[in-house]
Parts: C-alpha cells; structure tokens; sequence
C-alpha cells in the first residue's frame, strides 16, 4: 500500500484523503520538511514552533481539502498555506523577523544567484558581510529571493504562493537583485555582472 | 522523527475530529466577494451614468461662443464633481475586492481596471440612453434639496447668470429683446440684435425654452451672444419640481 501511494501523484492523493485520513500522511511525508525549511527560512522562530506551525499547517490543509484546485501545484496551494500560517505566527507574536537564520550556504547562494562572482573564495572570507546585505534587506525582498533561489520556485508558482500578479512578483525579484549588487558594490564585493 | 511528526499530525486531525470542510463553505468567502463586485459596479455605473449625464449636458456649440475663461469658470463651476467623485471611489473599490477574489491576484492592474472600466461605462451609457440617469438624478433631487447644488449641477448652470449663462423660459418677445422667465421666477429681460448667434432664421416664440450665453449688465438685463432651444434633457430642469429650496437657488442670483 505504501509503496503505491508512494507512486502517486499529489492531485491522487489529495482526492483519496478526502474520504481516507490515513492516506493523508503520505503529502505530510512528503512536503514537513521542505515546509519546516522554508518556515525557518522566513521567520526567526524556533524548531519547536516551526513544528507547531508545520501541524497547524496540515490541520488547515486538510480541514481546506475540498479548496484545492488541481490545475495548481499542490505544492505551491501548501507553500501558501504555510507562508499565510507563518505570518499570522509572527503578527501573533508581534515580532517582525528582521535576522533570517539562514544557514552560511543559503546565503551564499542568494548571493551568487545575483551577483556574477568570479573569486569564490574571496566571497566566501567576506561571509559576514555577505550575511550583513542579505539580512539588511527589507522583509518582502529576502522573501522572494527565498522562494527564488533556496524554493527554486518559478515566477508562476511565486505568483500563487504570494498571491501576487506575475509582474508585481518578478519587479520584487528584480529590485531584491538590484539591492543586493548595489550593496555589494559599496562593500567592495562587486567583482563582475 | 519524521514519520512521528506525521503521525502526531494525523492522530490530532483524529481526536480532533476535523473532517474538509464542504466545498460550498469553503467557496461562500468567495460569492461574498463576487457579489459585493457585482453591487459596486452597478453602483460605478450609476455614477458614472449621473456624471455623463451632466457632462452631455454641456452644449458645446453655445458654450464656444463664450471667452476661453469664462468658459472654464463655468466648467469648474458646474462639473459633476459629487458623481465623478462616488464613480472613482466605486471603481476603486470594484478593483480591490476584485483582487480579493480567489484568483483575482493573477491579474495585473491595467487588465482588471480595463475590463471593470468596460462593464461600467456598458452599463452606463446604457443608463444614459434609457435616461434612468435622469429619473435617478430627480429622486435625489426630491429627496435631498439642501444638496441639490452638488446634486444637480446642470440645473446650477442653467442660473449662472454671473458666470454668463442663463436658461428660462421665452415669456414676452419684443423687437431686440425679451423677458426671460428662470425657473426660480426670476424675470430677465434679454437684449439681443443681429450679431446674436441664434441659429439660421430662428425666430423665438413665446412659451419656447431657451439657454442663452452673454453677459450681465445689470441685475435684471443679459446680453446675448447666442441663443439656443433647450435641449430635451436639459427642459425637465426648468420644471418647478426641480427647485424644493427656492431660497437657496435665489440666493445664487
């Protein structure tokens, strides 16, 4: 049985659930730690609270089962859910997450999505002031670079997650790129682009 | 670890006896939505239809006979700003909640006002020319008279006779002049020669309703530069149901 569910689609899966918990746990299987990742990539919260989040999150999911259109990605209908989930956690708590506790290698890698590096290990001495641009940035910028570079979600799928027009959502990228060289520039990390 | 955590999450869907919510429940937010949109761009188009409806009114032909500034004057004096003010904030309003909507985000801003703007000004210039507009304009009108200024500024612009306007009905014709008869009462009396824009071979009669631009002399004498029949609209506004608050409407002059 598990090796069957494990073949089939997340559309499928969804379908079956409505009438089968169990079969549920299959899409908790597959999506609790992509999601526990991007909670704490976007917000500041502990992994005891991003574990709260990520129940409450599947509680949502499925009591909003029947909500789910299958002409999306039932992975962007989720990241949604769990972007909408982190925010109200974070209104709750009355807390803006300023420092995103984003790993040496994250970083790097929003960094050198935008940045043309030509000495990685230049870069890499310079980490701290790599860790200072990134976290500088305004919330909503960090927050698409993420889904960008770390989710590796398209321009259509960060449409959906942040309910935003396409353009809206790639004129953020873009601004969140530009931020990021100018900045780089100042501290005498600009090499080439 | 991760299959506890799953585990843990179905087990609490379980005791909680959490079952998915109808498809109807869930869709309800979004009807709301949709049918707020609806009431808002009949609204838009009701205003829009009211601003239309003021702005026609303006006859451009006889309105050029005026100076370039009084002409102006005039237009600022009497647009429909009540209407074209409600019209913008619907319009607004239709936008946001269309963005509200389950898939509304999807769309860009020119795309959603575009399409909201069409509908409207469909259904308004369908208003216009079933002059619902008017009936529309008459029940405000009756209903509020202390506004009736911002109400109904076609019928302010029929008595700006300081601004160089004034419209009445023709009550005695003489040879190079005529009393006037506004809808307030007041009589003015016209003066007129050959240079008087008034149409080829246009002989005024008595009991005829006319709008005349040209300057006031004095407080009961108005020189005419032109001199044209109301339009069919525009005659519904001389009628006394139109002036509740005559005071108010005496007070312009």
């Amino acid at each position: 049985m598990n090796e069957q569910l494990s073949k089939m689609s997340d559309s499928k899966i969804v379908e079956l659930s409505k009438t089968e918990l169990d079969i549920f746990e299959e899409l908790v299987l597959r999506y609790q730690e992509r999601l526990f990742r991007y909670i704490k990539r976007i917000s500041y919260f502990n992994n005891e609270d991003a574990e709260d989040i990520i129940q409450e999150v599947f509680i949502k999911a499925y009591r909003n089962l029947n909500d789910y259109d299958d002409s999306f990605k039932f992975s962007t209908w989720i990241y949604r859910i769990t972007r909408n989930c982190t925010i109200d956690e974070i209104r709750k708590k009355h807390t803006h997450p300023q420092s995103m506790p984003l790993e040496d290698e994250e970083l790097l890698k929003i960094f050198k999505s935008n940045i043309n590096v030509e000495n990685e290990i230049e870069i890499k001495d310079h980490l701290e002031k790599v860790k200072k641009i990134i976290n500088d940035m305004p919330f909503r910028y960090k927050e698409v670079l993420i889904l960008r570079f770390l989710e590796e979600k398209s321009y259509e799928e960060m449409m959906d997650i942040l309910r935003k027009p396409k353009g809206t959502v790639a004129a953020l990228v873009n601004r969140g790129k530009k931020m990021i060289a100018k900045e780089a520039k100042k501290q005498g990390l600009y090499l080439n682009q | 670890m991760k299959r506890k955590t799953s585990k843990k999450i179905i087990d609490t869907i379980k005791d909680k006896h959490i079952v998915p919510d109808p498809r109807w429940k869930i869709n309800l937010r979004d009807y709301l939505y949709w049918g707020i949109l609806a009431c808002v761009v009949i609204l838009s188009a009701a205003f829009f239809s009211l601003a239309l409806l003021n702005i026609v009114d303006f006859d451009l032909e006889l309105f050029c006979q005026l100076k370039v500034g009084k002409y102006l004057r005039l237009l600022i004096f009497s647009a429909p700003y009540l209407w074209t003010g409600l019209f913008i904030f619907c319009f607004v309003l239709g936008y946001l909640i269309f963005r509200k909507t389950k898939k509304g985000y999807r769309y860009n801003v020119l795309f959603v006002a575009g399409i909201i703007l069409i509908i409207v000004s469909i259904l308004g210039v369908g208003t216009h020319i079933a002059r619902m507009n008017e009936k529309i304009e008459d029940q405000f009108s009756q209903r509020a008279p202390q506004f009736r200024k911002i109400i109904l500024p076609r019928a302010e612009r029929l008595l700006a006779s300081g601004e160089g306007m004034i419209a009445g009905t023709v009550a005695q014709k003489e040879q190079e002049k005529f009393i006037l008869e506004t809808r307030n009462g007041k009589k003015w009396t016209i003066l007129f020669d050959t240079n008087t824009k008034m149409g080829k071979e246009r002989v005024l009669k008595n009991g005829e309703k006319v709008i005349v631009v040209g300057k006031k002399i004095d407080k009961n004498t108005f020189k005419a530069i032109g001199i044209k029949p109301l339009k069919r609209r525009g005659k519904n506004l001389l009628n006394k149901r139109f002036h509740p608050n005559k005071h108010l409407l005496l007070n312009r002059i």
